[in-house]
């Protein structure tokens, strides 16, 4: 029953808010959203333009340019081999963007379509698929990745493997947490009184309930992608050299951080900056999404 | 002439528990909602089914629509048997029995238009190829709302728009039956009568049977043409309308009665009150379960359920000490 | 308004803040509720009664503007007064109980917790507390009080936990007992059960009792005095053999009309009220139920005042004094 004051409302002409040109210009106004925004798009923006911002060769050796500090023709500086930094961390967001992209969208439908079985299908799948998860999630992203490389061999596969399996339970618990409340909703309810399969009853009724909170997941998600693949790379169980990687770059600089503390920062900074874009990012929408629920409510 | 839906002894059983534990404590592995119950309901006909929180009401019309499994007894409707029917095989007859759920709001899926909540019932039995804009105008028309409201998404509906559009949807593909499960629950009084009416009206134009969940006996008056009596999962007194409001033989329809307001200072409060709770299904009491709570009970009544006696036309009840 | 008044509601006003402009949710609502009476608010949703208890417990959300008037409670305006001075009177001399049973305990701790905590003021020994709580329990027709105080709320039936929900709310020995819906949710024996349990304890400790209710037979049994509400503005209040017997305002007598409770004949041709609730934020000119009212005329286009037709009975209605009997 619609509380009093909502009733009244209702009897308004309603101004339809629900819009996705709202939303964009909500996120905007609030600063957190407008700052992981231009972080996201600077990093993007970097990936795709690589080629035309720079005119060095993210792999090419110079071994009389080693360790120079930033300059006109170098922003970054140098590294231990006279590739200019600014290029590399570049041509990294590359990597780090197509890890992110491919690896959260196979664990997203990968955990959407899992989820709604173990949540609307029988007990006996649902706790079969929960063992899985659990067992999957009980394993150190670490050992996981050391134990996938030993398997596969370092590359960029490799990295995107590691990313599905650390991520795509976490996915799956909360689409089949979502899942089993909305079984017993009155309106899933409805639609199987009327004669809809469950073939249908996915889709059409419970799936479009679970995308919105899943997007949120995804997007808070993408740091910890970006995250574990600059790990992989530092351990060197990653891209192989000499593929740029925001990791690789990082871990460089570790080595010869004695030599010059540019190499070190210029593979940390950019994995900060887009860490933090994309978890702002993450934060605004999801504030954004929360409250307005409850109002609708 | 021939009954359109015929329950018969049913009983509709809730697990509970693990079932090992349950053999260990001797505790019940399952509660009992429906209780070998039967009833009859002809065609064009309004019945309703009264009953209190925990009378297994709603349960019952689930199981009637194949929302739930049935523990044992049998469903017909229109002369078929429908109940373990696999839902492949149940799915003809759901175009035939149109249900409309308590909560208008919430039976509305959130995310569709109610341009596709209405086509909802098309698509799903394979007519898909409508144009639902003129449909779904001419079921919004036939429950007083403007084609306008298609293009609108429920959480922009007050709750009597809501409900009016759950009507539209249980009637979209002319059903013979319409379950309707509390609908009046919630209504303000000065709105209660339009829905009433309007369920009247979609009776005398086509004839449709309904039937009518409710605990509000003032609707039962008013709307149905018989009436049951449910507590705890079974019937405990049925019968035309009339007869039952005039002369409830079963002692807790005669608490039910005079347990009603009335919306007059001056009135006369002669109630036959009944203490305590409905017990709960963890613990039927044996025999009448009604016997913990009423001022007549006998000592059979805590023996055994009583039989059904029949008085006047149609006019039955389950009590050994009857009024 | 008399002095013997504990609560007086003067000319309230109360706007919402929306996106689409300030919504006046209340508009110069008077009401009076004199000691150790009952007084019912019957109204439909939209008519502010959640608003003006809102508004007396200090509980209006934050978009919510008081604009003009007084609730006085004891004398002392509850408006001005300081958080303080409220915070001291709310829980002690003005208690509340909910509509839904379910929500208002806390789920974690048990009964005789709550029920003894509630108790801080009063100074008594743990003992004398708990002995109190037991009392009261016994007084709410729970058997067994002693055992079910170490229980948890859902341990208890639905019309059990209103019953507790009462007895925490009577336990103070309130000036003031607000009761906002509170058998809405209650099947009818229940029902008729916390009525009676209502009116016994309120005889016993001589509070008055705010009874907030849409169910017009609930109300007819239950008060003394009765405010009806319509979109926001109190349109008729008197005695209640006044308001059912001899209902002044074009809404009062077209909910009692529509009452299925009061149609004598059983009939398949239910009256209603056509048409719907007026646009909050864009008060129409005039009387608020004028487009939905069927004894409308010119003159009320200006928006009626409230006509004393006798001692206590008030009618926002220009025609007030000619409709009887009609």
């Amino acid at each position: 029953m619609s509380a009093p004051l909502s009733d009244a409302v209702a009897a308004t002409p309603t101004r339809a808010n629900t819009g996705r040109r709202g939303g964009l210009l909500r996120l905007l106004s609030d600063p957190m959203g407008a700052l992981g925004i231009a972080l996201v798009v600077l990093v993007v923006l970097g990936a795709i333009f690589a080629g035309v911002l720079t005119s060095h060769n993210p792999i090419g050796m110079a071994l009389g340019e080693r360790f120079l500090p930033p300059g006109a023709l170098h922003l970054l500086g140098t590294d231990q081999l006279g590739r200019d930094l600014f290029t590399r961390v570049l041509y990294g967001a590359r990597i780090a963007l197509t890890v992110a992209l491919i690896a959260t969208s196979i664990s997203f439908i990968g955990g959407l379509i899992l989820g709604m079985i173990a949540g609307y299908g029988p007990r006996w799948l649902d706790s079969f698929l929960l063992l899985v998860f659990d067992a999957l999630r009980s394993f150190p992203t670490v050992m996981l990745a050391l134990a996938l490389v030993t398997l596969v061999g370092p590359s960029l596969s490799a990295v995107v493997l590691v990313v599905v399996l650390a991520t795509l339970p976490g996915y799956a618990r909360v689409v089949r947490a979502q899942t089993m409340s909305l079984k017993g909703a009155e309106f899933v309810l409805a639609a199987r009184a009327l004669g809809a399969p469950t073939r249908r009853i996915l889709p059409v009724h419970i799936m479009p309930n679970l995308i919105g909170p899943l997007l949120i997941l995804a997007s808070m998600d993408i740091p910890v992608v970006i995250t574990i693949e600059a790990g992989m790379s530092f351990l060197g169980l990653g891209v192989r050299p000499p593929t740029p990687s925001w990791g690789s770059i990082l871990n460089d600089g570790f080595s010869f951080i004695r030599e010059s503390a540019w190499p070190a920062i210029a593979g940390g900074l950019p994995i900060v900056v887009a860490t933090l874009g994309f978890t702002f990012l993450g934060e605004t929408l999801r504030d954004q999404f929360d409250p307005r629920l409850r109002k609708d409510a | 002439m021939n009954a359109l839906l015929e329950v018969e002894d049913l009983t509709i059983r809730f697990p509970v528990g693990s079932r090992v534990s349950a053999m260990f404590t001797g505790a019940p592995a399952y509660i009992e909602a429906v209780s070998d119950l039967s009833f009859s309901i002809q065609p064009g006909e309004t019945y309703a089914l009264v009953g209190e929180s925990g009378s297994g009401k709603t349960s019952l019309a689930r199981g009637i629509v194949g929302l739930i499994p049935v523990y044992s007894g049998t469903i017909s409707f229109d002369g078929q048997r429908i109940s373990r029917l696999t839902e492949k095989a149940l799915l003809p007859v759901r175009r035939d029995i149109g249900m409309i759920f308590q909560d208008p709001g919430a039976s509305l899926s959130p995310r569709l238009s109610i341009r596709s909540i209405l086509a909802e019932p098309f698509r799903v039995h394979g007519r898909g190829d409508l144009d639902f804009d003129e449909e779904g105008a001419r079921l919004l028309d036939d429950v007083g709302l403007p084609a306008s409201f298609l293009s609108r998404y429920p959480h922009q509906l007050s709750g009597g728009q809501a409900r009016r559009i759950g009507v539209a949807r249980a009637l979209a593909l002319q059903p013979k039956l319409l379950i309707a499960d509390e609908p009046t629950a919630g209504l303000d009084v000065s709105i209660q009568g339009e829905m009433l009416n309007l369920l009247n009206e979609l009776q005398a134009r086509r004839g449709i049977a309904i039937l009518i969940i409710t605990h509000n006996l003032n609707v039962v008056r008013h709307v149905a043409d018989k009436v049951a009596v449910m507590y705890l999962g079974r019937i405990v007194e049925e019968g035309r309308t009339a007869d039952v409001f005039a002369q409830p033989r079963h002692r807790y329809t005669a608490a039910l009665l005079s347990a009603n307001p009335v919306p007059d200072p001056d009135a006369i409060h002669a109630r036959l009150q009944i203490e305590g709770d409905v017990p709960s299904l963890f613990h039927r009491p044996p025999g009448c379960e009604f016997h913990p709570r009423c001022p007549f009970a006998v000592d059979p009544c805590s023996k055994v359920f009583p039989a059904y006696a029949s008085i006047g036309v149609a006019h039955r009840f389950a009590c050994h000490n009857p009024a | 308004m008399g002095a013997g008044d504990i609560l007086s509601v003067d000319r309230l006003s109360v706007d919402f803040r929306t996106a689409d402009g300030a919504l006046h949710a209340l508009r110069d609502v008077s009401l009076a509720v004199p000691r150790a009476e009952i007084v019912g608010i019957v109204g439909e949703s939209g008519c502010g009664k959640s608003t003006l208890i809102n508004s007396v417990i200090g509980l209006l959300s934050e978009n919510a503007e008081v604009s003009t008037g007084r609730i006085l409670f004891n004398g002392a305006d509850l408006l001005t007064m300081h958080s303080d001075g409220l915070t001291r009177l709310r829980g002690d001399r003005i208690t509340t109980i909910f509509q839904d049973p379910m929500t208002s305990l806390n789920p974690v701790l048990s009964i005789g917790t709550q029920m003894t905590a509630i108790q801080y003021r009063s100074g008594l020994s743990r003992s004398a507390k708990r002995d109190r709580a037991v009392e009261f329990l016994r007084k709410v027709k729970i058997p067994d009080p002693e055992k079910r105080l170490g229980q948890y709320p859902h341990q208890f039936s639905g019309g059990m936990r209103q019953r507790i929900c009462i007895a925490m709310a009577l336990l103070p020995e309130p000036d003031l007992l607000i009761a906002d819906e509170p058998t809405t949710a209650l099947d009818a024996t229940l029902e008729v059960q916390v009525i009676r349990l209502l009116k016994d304890l309120q005889r016993e400790i001589g509070c008055s009792i705010l009874f907030i209710s849409h169910h017009l037979g609930v109300v007819a049994e239950l008060c003394d005095r009765v405010a009806i509400m319509y979109a926001g503005e109190v349109v008729e209040r008197g005695t209640v053999r006044e308001i059912f017997h001899d209902p002044r305002h074009p809404y009062t007598r077209k909910l009692l009309e529509c009452d299925p409770a009061r149609i004598p004949v059983a009939t398949r041709d239910l009256p209603t009220i056509p048409g719907d609730l007026p646009n909050l934020i864009e008060i129409p000119m005039g009387c608020i139920f004028r487009p939905r009212c069927p004894h409308r005329f010119e003159r009320c286009i200006e928006r009626p005042e409230p006509r004393r037709l006798s001692g206590d009975h008030l009618a926002a209605c220009h025609k007030a004094e000619l409709l009887q009997f009609a």
